[in-house]
């Protein structure tokens, strides 16, 4: 008897015990099998910058902050990334080393983070180590990659590593590095050429023979070529540090670009300007427009030729191998092709609206005419990257200068403090 | 004889000149239109004159369009979006609680008129126009895709807390925009997460039942279903009719374009 009160009890208390447990706890998992799961599907979620931690550096103090400053500005201009601001970082640098914890980064909404070493070496060299940490693929580095630079070349090292960075998320490298080349007034009636860093550092004025010196292209070598005034009256093709012309031809030489392995220049005889089509050495060219106004040469990616025309006598618009692709607005110039991951090839052009000029865009075929600047000043010469995610252009807005957006016309960041004419990127 | 001579007096008496005057003024006056005409034949008005009784065409009607007229040459406007400013998406599922019990309103008033429906037709069925017809099963009895729920109630009810929930996640989900829009349109991830009767995520299987092949379009999913899991977030609640459909249960979240997972 007293042993089955026992199991009596006994029962009762597993009972209770077992419905407390399904109340309060875990439930009985259905498994995978059987039809007893349930399916959502999700279309799809928000977009949103990749948010990007740079905590300070470890070594040299000075090489680390430049470090710092340059990636920051390379992932902000870029357009895909957030930079974290500093303040918020609550991981233990020391304690972390060369490795991360991620849950330290995780609460302070770092999705990666980019960690470096800077020492110096003997003979002005500085040996630089850069890591990226991939928040969610744990404490270590996903990518590491290592420099031996002069310490006066610290800042080509850290574009070269954002570019992998880039690389290493989306497939493609990053242009940081690159160069813009430009015109500018630099006094009465004289045009210099200058040259900026894509981030706009290094801001420098190219050796020129002719206080006249306009539309600037990059062409073979990586050399500077524009269209130069001579003091005879003569307009010729010069190349920077040389003051040998470099193609001399009859009329007078007003632009240059360079694309596929060939040359054209834009050339005014009798009161027309066409353009000419020739080697990159400037033989063998041709008359490839005839008569009227046309101009602005930009080779395409598969050798096409776009450019601005005033057809028969009528408003300036942008033609691509001799067909017209824009149409709307009353003037439009400067084309410049731009190779735009997110929306395929797109031709960007200034076009006048009102007392002010706009950066547009257009499809090859014409259709798709978009708008990437308005009501912010006067917004001229558009340059693509080469890796097409960035625009730049100059603005008169904010006093005036260099600024640049994705080729959407989204992030627009003023780059540089300089305003100038013909703006090209370097390996575009 | 008063007759005769008032008929006498009556009856008009014309001497020959008044009668050749009156039948001359009748042919003048037939004369001059059948003259007007005559001379419009053989001296035509001048085409001015003429116009001016021409009716012309009338005004070309033109369909008016609200705002301002499309032109074809004006150069386009930018297109910013504004992301902050759009509203949410707002979806209400089941307004209605259809077991909840409603307060009785009491007797009705003395002189009221029952309706002939109350009499008649179930006040449970749905549709009360069926009349009582037993129902017609839905789908095939070998089972179909979304289940054989026949019960318009529980399916209505099911496919708007569907909706609801699938929106719930989409808002709290970021992909980063180191994926392009064009890959992220390819991608597609499932993960396993276990609900419990509170409808709260307890459990999350870190490997993704299918993965998308992009880590990191699989840890975008993750770290939202993760963040949900420390966070010990309430999910939606269900409504009463499907609640046994997800309270306990596991639930295969296909995040990303449905039709790449399959």
């Amino acid at each position: 008897m007293p042993m089955r009160w026992l199991l009596l009890v006994l029962l009762a208390f597993v009972s209770f015990a077992a419905d407390v447990r399904a109340q309060n706890t875990l439930p009985n998992v259905q498994q995978p099998t059987g039809g007893q799961v349930t399916t959502l599907t999700v279309q799809g979620g928000n977009r949103s910058l990749f948010k990007v931690a740079l905590p300070k550096w470890q070594g040299d103090d000075a090489t680390g902050r430049t470090a710092v400053d340059t990636a920051s500005r390379d992932f902000v201009l870029s357009s895909m990334f957030q930079v974290l601001d500093p303040q918020s970082f609550t991981a233990n640098l020391q304690a972390e080393g060369n490795s991360i914890d991620p849950s330290s980064w995780r609460n302070v909404g770092a999705e990666g983070v980019i960690k470096g070493n800077a020492y110096p070496r003997a003979g002005g060299m500085v040996h630089i180590e850069m890591r990226l940490f991939v928040v969610s693929r744990g404490p270590d580095a996903v990518l590491k990659r290592d420099y031996d630079v002069a310490a006066a070349n610290s800042r080509a090292a850290v574009h070269q590593f954002v570019n992998e960075v880039i690389k290493w998320f989306t497939g493609t490298a990053g242009t940081f590095g690159t160069r813009l080349v430009f015109s500018a007034t630099t006094g009465r009636g004289q045009k210099g050429i200058f040259t900026v860093d894509s981030d706009g550092s290094g801001l420098a004025r190219l050796p020129t023979t002719t206080n006249v010196a306009l539309a600037p292209a990059i062409g073979p070598g990586g050399n500077v070529y524009y269209a130069g005034g001579l003091a005879d009256g003569q307009y010729v093709l010069l190349k920077s540090g040389s003051p040998v012309p470099a193609v001399r031809h009859a009329g007078l030489v007003f632009g240059v670009a360079f694309g596929g392995g060939k040359m054209a220049l834009v050339i005014s005889q009798g009161g027309a300007s066409d353009i000419w089509i020739g080697a990159a050495d400037g033989s063998g060219l041709t008359k490839y427009t005839h008569g009227h106004l046309n101009t602005h040469p930009a080779f395409g990616p598969a050798g096409q030729l776009a450019y601005v025309s005033n057809g028969a006598g009528g408003n300036p618009q942008i033609y691509v191998d001799g067909r017209q692709v824009s149409s709307r607005g009353s003037y439009n110039m400067a084309p410049v092709w731009c190779n735009d991951p997110e929306g395929g090839t797109k031709i960007l052009f200034m076009g006048r609206d009102g007392a002010t000029w706009d950066i547009f865009s257009v499809n090859p075929d014409g259709t798709g005419m978009k708008r990437l600047t308005q009501d912010q000043g006067s917004n001229t010469y558009p340059a693509c990257s080469p890796d097409g995610r960035v625009v730049a252009f100059f603005s008169t807005r904010g006093g005036g200068g260099i600024y640049t957006s994705n080729p959407q016309g989204m992030n627009q960041q003023k780059i540089a403090s300089t305003v100038g004419e013909s703006l090209r990127w370097e390996g575009n | 004889m008063a007759a005769a001579k008032s008929r006498a007096w009556v009856r008009p008496h014309y001497s020959g000149d008044e009668i050749a005057v009156g039948v001359g003024l009748a042919v003048a006056l037939h004369a001059i239109p059948a003259l007007l005409f005559f001379l419009k034949i053989v001296h035509p008005l001048t085409d001015t004159a003429d116009n001016i009784e021409v009716a012309r065409p009338v005004i070309a009607a033109n369909l008016l369009k609200l705002g301002h007229p499309l032109d074809p040459k004006r150069l386009p406007d930018r297109i910013v979006p504004h992301q902050n400013e759009a509203p949410k998406k707002q979806i209400i599922a089941s307004q209605e609680n259809p077991l909840q019990q409603k307060p009785d309103a009491g007797e009705p008033p003395p002189n009221a008129i029952d309706s002939e429906h109350e009499h008649k037709v179930d006040k449970q069925m749905p549709f009360p126009e069926d009349g009582g017809r037993p129902e017609v099963a839905i789908g095939s009895d070998a089972g179909v895709e979304g289940g054989l729920e026949t019960d318009p109630n529980k399916v209505h009810a099911g496919d708007m807390y569907a909706l609801k929930l699938s929106s719930w996640f989409h808002d709290r989900w970021t992909v980063p925009t180191v994926i392009s829009v064009a890959d992220e349109r390819k991608l597609c991830v499932v993960f396993q997460i276990n609900i419990n009767p509170r409808m709260i995520i307890w459990h999350l299987r870190v490997e993704p039942i299918k993965s998308s092949g992009n880590p990191l379009f699989d840890d975008s999913a993750r770290n939202m279903l993760q963040k949900l899991l420390d966070g010990g977030t309430t999910l939606p609640e269900p409504p009463p009719e499907v609640a046994d459909q997800w309270k306990g249960h596991t639930v295969n979240l296909t995040l990303g374009d449905g039709t790449s997972c399959r």
